[in-house]
């Protein structure tokens, strides 16, 4: 098969891949590898010290979130994009991950773009008044890529999804650990809705010790103090921010991950990463949780504390290396890089 | 000469022309509505509550401020300007008003970008940082002052003034017995400064202009208090009430205390007659001729004294020199003399 000359558009925010958390900037980085692997001539636009095998092209020296610019400062991944999109006669074709602010720019230019959307869809207020869905909706006909069959169904305006691709991860930096320790484990970025509270809650009742991993945001500092902080103890312990090196060793050390999350996840690479490390996940029965977790084979999609209570219970009759085996069917770099290589080639021909 | 068709961007934040307060959105309508005059093929990318000859293509019902989107929220805006790019075929040249959106899109594209800086941001903002990506660019500055403020050389820069319709400000011979201060109420535009002369000087003064939430409490406390029998507030005035305020006033009073990029309400009171007392900040001892025109001050106690021989200044002279620098026909000129050298 024809090589093709692909750009990559990440967002700004992290490099690629990040250095510690940045759920976008790993998949991008991923991506990248693996295409460049399969002999494609991947141009990657994103920050000078990201680190990738493939052309890179620097719009900003350093991570936007170290260097202190705000999420709501829109100039430095409008200024990436436009980089990508001068340029666009050198590609076959451009592959955006920066949601919204890439739509402005794909009609501009012949070549053929790909958006994959890595952010919910949905809302829970009146979509009419969300302006990003309300332009999203205005690029309905771009060609866009869902991380989820639930990201795809929840979402509140109709777009030309031309394929759902599930996120891939490399699954040998995870190791397998048949034997972990006697704890479980959080790990997201602290925020109630990714369940941290009912986590803690879960671990009380259950009466199992809970470790808590990490970003803590400088906007949540002050959640984490009042609500947090005042229930760690001995048993529930908060270990902050990890990096990638350390994550393996913390992922598979624990005896399941609680994942009891309050909003409707599009992906959540967390829970493939500790399922790749044999580790099981309990989690509530919201958003992609259904497709990620095979429930009764790699860990429990609950509905209630209580029920995750119950399944922590079960949690030894979820064998390891099932959860390994289908993260190694599902979830790799490999499959999610032949999904997007083959949507390409399809792309390309019509 | 081979008339154009060109494609004018506003922000999409007031209609064109606005109701009340908006001086980027007037000025734009100024130079679409001359440019039409001249014969020339104008596309107009504005909210549809716009009023315009010119073709009008627009992305939102009406302007963003009255549906209560924040100034922060550039989404719709950027819907605007790729909208327009993307039809840049049926154009020989874009003249973007808001800046730096406008510098994302133009390399994507065949025909000529202007870029008019209706307002520049302050020296140490980010947005510098960006604009120095495009160095590339043709840009207007709306006074020299504003040019020489700029921390970023571009490679074509001009400068342009604004102009204002002379016909719909009326010439008055005979004004009344109160000053005037028109603006966003706010530090930067002198408010209070404004109120410290009246006083002072014990005249009668006329506030007009929007309060801004952000700047609710600046009205409050330090505009409010003053508030009397001789220094009045009148709130945020239509374009015809206002222009009776302007004409009627026997001078016009403004301490900007930030880099006034141009100072459009400058050039109005003086087509009406009257005359300015102005601090020297940004463009103002451009717009105003000291001792002709008006009295260019450095203080509050120099713009007391100032008001005390206010009657010296000929209101002919005041209209004289805005028929001679700042109409809408010279801005249309220049401008069109730009286009055409960009081509």
């Amino acid at each position: 098969m024809k090589k093709l000359k692909i750009a990559q558009v990440a967002p700004l925010w992290f490099s690629v891949p990040p250095k510690k958390y940045g759920g976008i900037e790993w998949v991008v980085y991923n991506l990248c590898q693996g295409l460049t692997k399969l002999g494609h001539k991947v141009t990657l636009f994103a920050t000078g010290d990201s680190k990738v095998s493939c052309k890179l092209i620097p719009t900003f020296p350093r991570s936007l979130i170290e260097v202190g610019i705000s999420w709501q400062n829109p100039t430095y991944n409008l200024l990436n994009l436009t980089e990508a999109y001068k340029r666009a006669k050198e590609f076959d074709i451009i592959h955006t991950h920066v949601d919204l602010w890439e739509t402005f720019f794909a009609p501009l230019v012949k070549t053929v773009s790909l958006h994959t959307i890595h952010n919910p869809l949905y809302t829970s207020k009146d979509p009419k008044k969300d302006t990003r869905l309300q332009i999203l909706k205005h690029f309905k006909n771009l060609n866009f890529v869902a991380i989820s069959e639930s990201q795809k169904k929840l979402s509140a305006v109709k777009l030309n999804f031309v394929q759902v691709i599930y996120n891939g991860i490399n699954i040998d930096e995870f190791k397998f650990n048949p034997k972990p320790k006697e704890h479980f484990l959080w790990a997201a970025r602290v925020d109630k809705y990714k369940g941290i509270e009912n986590a803690i809650e879960i671990a009380k009742k259950a009466k199992i010790k809970l470790i808590l991993a990490g970003r803590l945001d400088p906007a949540q500092k002050d959640y984490f103090e009042k609500t947090i902080k005042p229930k760690l103890s001995k048993e529930i312990k908060f270990i902050g921010e990890f990096s990638q090196r350390e994550k393996s060793k913390i992922f598979g050390e624990a005896k399941a991950l609680l994942y009891p999350i309050e909003w409707h996840e599009p992906f959540g690479l967390n829970m493939v990463e500790a399922m790749a490390c044999g580790t099981p996940v309990v989690a509530f029965k919201m958003g992609s949780v259904p497709e990620v977790v095979k429930d009764g084979k790699t860990g429990f999609v609950v509905n209630t504390i209580d029920e995750a209570v119950e399944a922590i219970k079960e949690i030894e009759k979820i064998k390891r290396e099932d959860c390994r085996n289908w993260v190694e069917k599902n979830f790799t770099t490999e499959i999610m890089v032949k999904n997007y290589e083959k949507l390409y080639f399809k792309l390309l021909k019509k | 000469m081979k008339k154009l068709k060109i494609a004018q961007i506003a922000p999409l934040w007031f209609p064109v022309p606005p109701v009340k307060y908006g001086g980027t959105e007037r000025v734009i309508y100024y130079l679409t509505e001359g440019l039409i005059k001249q014969n020339h093929k104008i596309t107009l990318f504005a909210s549809k509550d716009s009023k315009t000859k010119a073709k009008l293509i627009s992305v939102v019902k009406k302007g963003l401020i009255s549906q209560g989107v924040s100034w922060q929220d550039w989404w719709w805006n950027n819907l605007n300007y790729s909208l327009a790019f993307e039809m840049s075929k049926n154009f020989d040249i874009i003249h973007s008003h808001w800046t730096p959106l406008g510098m994302f899109f133009q390399r994507l594209v065949k025909i000529p970008v202007l870029h008019t800086f209706h307002n520049i941001p302050p020296k140490k903002d980010l947005r510098w940082e960006v604009l120095k990506y495009f160095r590339d660019s043709n840009v207007v500055f709306i006074s020299k002052k504003q040019k020489e403020n700029s921390p970023v050389r571009f490679k074509k820069e001009y400068v342009v003034y604004n102009g204002v319709d002379i016909s719909f400000f009326k010439f008055n011979k005979k004004p009344k017995n109160y000053f005037l201060w028109v603006g966003r109420i706010c530090p930067a535009k002198g408010t209070k400064e404004a109120v410290l002369i009246a006083k002072k000087a014990k005249i009668e003064l006329i506030l007009a202009g929007q309060v801004q939430p952000m700047y609710k409490d600046y009205f409050n406390k330090q505009i409010k208090p003053h508030l009397s029998k001789k220094i009045k507030y009148v709130g945020e005035l239509s374009s015809k009430k206002l222009m009776l305020y302007y004409k009627n006033a026997k001078g016009f009073i403004f301490p900007p205390q930030w880099e006034e990029p141009f100072g459009l309400c400058l050039i109005e009171a003086m087509a009406c007659g009257t005359p300015v007392i102005a601090f020297p900040r940004g463009s103002i001892s451009e717009i105003v001729k000291d001792k002709e025109t008006g009295f260019i001050v450095k203080n509050i106690e120099e713009a007391v004294e100032a008001v005390k021989i206010i009657s010296k200044i000929k209101r002919e002279d005041c209209r004289n020199w805005v028929e001679k620098n700042f109409t809408t026909e010279i801005m249309v000129k220049n401008y069109e003399k730009i286009y055409y050298q960009l081509l």
